[in-house]
């Protein structure tokens, strides 16, 4: 195991890894769209695959907007919007048996 | 030797105490001449504080109308304002802090077609956009015009900034090209804490003040961001590269694009 700087704390990783393969352990949401850098120097997306890591690699994940761990599709955000609305007014009351709550991930 | 009156040096008199910005840094802001592209979440901070900071000349550029929604975070509108335009919102907000500064308000979104032309009357620009097409526009435009800029991004909880200089990192050394419509959420979408865009829009006047008054050191070539439900803030240094489409030895950017927007917006 070897020991690289990943977005700035440290991270034991197997070697041989190439960027690709540190996307996919970091469970980075959008594989796609992230940006990398390693060692202060941009790696084009064509190399991600084929570009191997080492001891003592700093890697830097840039996402668009600062946003980028979260798994969670737009039309399920629609969909949820569409439901909350009437939860939201009817917020501690029961309906149908069910009691609505307040919950931080409740509201977009 | 600096014409300011008995008003001004009251009203700017926390900023002439600063050593590093005195009257002479006073009047380096107000000689300054700032565009704010956006009126919204980010723009609306960066305006006010440029407003009392008592930059000379802010240029606002915004085509929208002040919408309810938009009060839970764009301070420079109130409740009365709804439905308002966005551009004279911000002007009569500006004015009624500091009555000195002189608003250009542009009631247009900015394209291809007009940025060069809005951008080269001004010294610094600041990015106060919610979509990508427009940020890599403006970076572009800037980029082709030798103009310095902010670049800024809010998103839920979290913010991004950084400042350009010719000759430095440039958002396309970083994101080569914006992502498909649809693919990165927006505000509208995903939803953000009001105060982000306080925590981002004030940053990003503080560079430009900086800017404007040579002090400190500049974000170039440096990415700052910062999630607020950790309050954890990181400066990534990013370095300018020869392989960038449009700063780069072999640009193959020479016109700028308007790329197809996002479709998705919730309450069109």
């Amino acid at each position: 195991m070897a020991k690289l700087i990943v977005n700035g704390e440290d991270q034991e990783v197997q070697l041989p890894a190439t960027v690709a393969d540190l996307i996919q352990q970091n469970n980075v949401a959008q594989p796609d769209m992230v940006s990398v850098q390693v060692n202060e120097e941009f790696v084009d997306r064509e190399d991600f695959a084929t570009l191997q890591l080492n001891e003592g690699d700093t890697v830097d994940f840039l996402y668009f907007m600062g946003g980028g761990q979260d798994k969670e599709s737009i039309e399920y955000r629609f969909g949820r919007l569409g439901v909350q609305c009437s939860a939201g007014r009817s917020r501690g009351t029961k309906t149908n048996g069910q009691t609505f709550s307040t919950k931080e991930d409740s509201y977009v | 030797m600096f014409d300011f009156t008995e008003e001004e040096l009251n009203r700017y008199s926390r900023h002439i105490l600063l050593q590093d910005v005195g009257v002479e840094g006073q009047e380096k802001i107000r000689e300054g001449k700032v565009l704010v592209i956006g009126a919204g979440g980010l723009g609306a901070p960066v305006a006010m504080y440029l407003a009392a900071a008592g930059v000379g000349t802010i240029g606002i550029v915004d085509g929208d109308v002040v919408d309810l929604s938009n009060l839970q975070r764009q301070i420079i509108h109130t409740t009365p304002d709804v439905d308002k335009w966005k551009v004279e919102s911000a002007k009569e907000t500006i004015n009624a802090i500091n009555p000195h500064v002189k608003v250009n308000t542009y009631r247009d979104f900015l394209v291809a077609d007009n940025a060069l032309d809005i951008v080269k009357e001004y010294d610094f620009v600041v990015d106060g956009t919610d979509n990508f097409p427009v940020k890599f526009l403006i970076n572009d435009a800037c980029v082709m015009a030798g103009k310095p800029f902010s670049h800024g991004g809010i998103l839920r909880f979290e913010g991004q900034t950084f400042t350009h200089v010719p000759g430095t990192a440039c958002y396309r050394c970083m994101f080569k090209t914006p992502p498909p419509p649809g693919a990165v959420p927006t505000c509208s979408q995903a939803g953000v804490l009001g105060a982000i865009a306080g925590m981002l829009g004030t940053i990003q006047a503080a560079e430009t003040l900086k800017y404007l008054t040579g002090v400190g050191e500049l974000l170039t070539n440096k990415l700052l961001t910062f999630n607020a439900k950790t309050m954890d803030f990181r400066k990534i240094n990013v370095k300018k590269t020869d392989r960038c489409p449009i700063c780069g030895t072999n640009p193959t950017i020479t016109e700028l694009i308007d790329y197809e927007q996002a479709a998705c917006d919730l309450h069109k």
